[in-house]
């Protein structure tokens, strides 16, 4: 008997979701993979997580565009799937974040850069990026 | 001959603001025009007392999706 259950998720980014797990200290494996549950049974998987709980593991694969987790719940202790998945997704807006702040920092340098104007100052602090410049026409 | 300094902020989110002093007339329209088609959306966009005169000032907030 199976006690496997899948969760769906929002989550459609692969990159993303890896290193979220990662940023979250979790091992990760990518590419096919057996997710192992109760009496040897498995499920298929793209991303595993060996021995998240009581010797069985966790795994997410993409279902139509989005990933779904992918457990024996029924073995898996201390793992409430709702946590793991808001904790999944917060890491992920962080990341997402980060790299929408990184790309508007190149756009404006390089945009402005190209008009003549010249980098005064820059500074990073409490997560924010401020950039002065000047031009003299 | 114009001393023209622009401060951007960039938050946590991405989203950007400009800070423009120095530059006249719709010149600054110009300067944030290629940045903003890069990253998208113009929010919001307040202009200084000076925009009434020839020389005119302005903050640009933008979002951008990636």
């Amino acid at each position: 008997m199976s006690h496997f259950s899948t969760v769906r998720t929002e989550i459609k980014n692969r990159d993303h979701l890896v290193s979220a797990l990662k940023q979250m200290n979790y091992s990760v494996k990518t590419g096919n993979y057996q997710c192992r549950g109760y009496q040897g049974n498995t499920q298929s998987v793209e991303l595993l997580i060996e021995n998240a709980g009581s010797g069985y593991d966790l795994g997410f694969r993409n279902n139509n565009g989005n990933y779904e987790l992918v457990a024996d719940w029924y073995g898996i202790k201390g793992v409430n799937s709702d946590q793991l998945i808001n904790n999944i997704q917060s890491e992920i807006t962080k990341i997402e974040n980060k790299i929408k702040q990184e790309y508007a920092y190149n756009t404006v340098k390089e945009k402005l850069l190209d008009q003549g104007f010249e980098i005064d100052d820059e500074l990073r602090e409490d997560g924010e990026i401020r950039i002065k410049l000047s031009r003299i026409v | 001959m114009e001393n023209q300094k622009i401060e951007v902020k960039i938050d946590q989110t991405g989203k950007v603001s400009f800070d423009i002093d120095g530059v006249r007339g719709k010149k600054c329209d110009k300067i944030t025009e290629q940045v903003i088609k890069a990253l998208g959306i113009l929010e919001n966009k307040k202009l200084k007392p000076e925009y009434n005169d020839d020389d005119k000032e302005e903050d640009n907030i933008l979002t951008h999706n990636t």
